[in-house]
């Protein structure tokens, strides 16, 4: 900002004016989304205390943005203790928070939602999930069947609770990438994404999951049978269980914290 | 019946194009070991190709397999030029993407010619709902990875539309699973399957079998 004699740069107008159309606001939210991913990445434990970060440079190519916002990233990561930065030869960044303290770190980035968010996401969910798989019954090809029957078998294949849940919200994208619609992929990109501490920290039972995965699977059958009216159907009846279950959960973490 | 002229001239270039892929494809075979002329060699094919067809591309690039590991080498028309895609390789991320598990990499390792993938929606590399040609990388029988170009649907369906103007029945144009590409008919649009139990006959393009032209009866 250049700031002249006058104090011309001192007016509110003016700097309300920057605040709206500089570009930092874009930087914050890919620094946060950074830094939610790291936190999130340790609490699945992928990422394991002790771990060395890929380079500064490395992780901007891998994220695709600049080394900048990877840098502010590092430094949140770093003033919270969930990384250090050690010098010299052997330096880098290194994991140090354990998995419980990322945990409670994405419990308390939940109150940043309030109920109404969780229940109007989840609405949008329900509306693009049940259109979208509709239309998958009509546009996909058989190719792209055995593609979704893959997809679904990997849900059975007894993973841990948030691998499963991770696995399924993968799933959603397939259905929805099937339907051929641009707009709605993306609705349930963003939906997924404001919905993801939610989604990555709610445990699910072994049985929860078996049944999940038993219902995906006969879903799959209808769409594959071009069913769309019934695949709907199962999709509603589906979302609006996990949703209030999602709301419910949402509840009792907020009360907890 | 043949394509009317100016669907003709489309058709050939989408076989140029198809033709130029497979000729990068045959370069690649050769340049294998060379870790460093395959980036510039491919971004200036990228850049040739892309500038040869704008009216039709979105995007160019190849995914080699070394043997170790897979490598996305891709570049995308932007609003200032040409810009290097870079996709999310982290498994654990949401945005993973396993690219050799879609099928425009798939499809050329198991038919071993080009394959027409798509219309898709890339929500994990462009972002964008495209089409994308690949001829694969053969150095003998060993696959080593594609080449191939992406079609810009929007691009591709007005330059159709214009070209089909005038024809004396409706065409569609679609990849080789019969999912439609560029319409003209009645209810037919770009990502619907062609229900080939309809009065359906193909046009002859003179080119792969990864796409085809059909006449509507």
């Amino acid at each position: 900002m250049v700031e002249s004699a006058d104090g011309a740069a001192e007016q509110p107008g003016r700097r309300l004016g920057e605040a709206i159309f500089a570009p930092v606001g874009e930087v914050e939210g890919r620094t946060d989304e950074i830094v939610k991913r790291i936190i999130q990445g340790i609490s699945l434990g992928v990422l394991k205390p002790g771990e060395q970060l890929p380079t500064e440079s490395e992780l901007a190519a891998q994220l695709g943005v600049a080394t900048l916002t990877v840098r502010g990233a590092l430094a949140q990561l770093r003033e919270r203790n969930i990384l250090e930065t050690r010098r010299g030869r052997v330096g880098g960044s290194f994991i140090t928070a354990e998995p419980s303290e990322a945990r409670a770190m994405l419990r308390e980035r939940l109150t940043r939602l309030s109920p109404l968010d969780i229940r109007d996401i989840g609405d949008l969910r329900v509306a693009v999930s049940t259109a979208a798989v509709v239309l998958a019954a009509r546009r996909g090809a058989i190719s792209d069947f055995d593609h979704l029957r893959a997809a679904v078998a990997e849900l059975g294949a007894g993973l841990g609770s948030e691998a499963f849940a991770l696995a399924e919200q993968r799933l959603h994208l397939e259905i929805v990438a099937l339907s051929q619609s641009p707009r709605l992929t993306r609705a349930e990109v963003e939906a997924q994404s404001e919905m993801s501490d939610v989604l990555a920290l709610r445990h699910l039972s072994e049985d929860e999951m078996a049944r999940v995965a038993k219902g995906f699977a006969e879903l799959a059958d209808l769409v594959c049978e071009r069913r769309g009216l019934a695949a709907r159907s199962w999709m509603e009846e589906h979302m609006a269980e996990e949703n209030s279950e999602l709301l419910e959960f949402y509840r009792l973490t907020v009360r907890e914290g | 019946m043949e394509a009317p002229p100016s669907v003709a001239v489309l058709t050939e270039q989408i076989g140029a194009v198809s033709v130029e892929v497979g000729h990068c494809a045959e370069l690649l075979a050769t340049l294998l070991d060379d870790q460093e002329g395959v980036p510039e060699l491919l971004a200036s094919w990228s850049r040739e190709t892309l500038g040869r067809w704008p009216d039709l591309l979105l995007g160019a690039g190849a995914a080699i397999d070394d043997g170790s590991r897979c490598r996305l080498h891709w570049w995308q028309l932007g609003g200032s030029g040409l810009d290097v895609l870079l996709v999310d390789v982290d498994p654990s991320s949401m945005g993973y993407y396993d690219f050799t598990r879609s099928k425009w990499y798939t499809g050329p390792r198991k038919s071993g010619t080009s394959h027409l993938t798509g219309p898709y929606v890339d929500y994990l590399g462009t972002d964008r709902y495209v089409a994308t040609m690949t001829a694969p990388i053969l150095v003998g029988d060993e696959f080593h990875g594609v080449a191939g170009v992406d079609f810009d649907l929007s691009k591709l369906e007005r330059r159709f539309l214009a070209a089909s103007r005038g024809s004396a029945g409706h065409l569609a144009l679609t990849n080789g699973e019969g999912r439609i590409i560029a319409s003209d008919a009645r209810g037919l649009s770009c990502g619907e399957l062609l229900d080939q139990g309809e009065l359906v006959s193909v046009v002859p393009t003179g080119t792969d079998e990864a796409w085809m032209l059909w006449e509507l009866g």
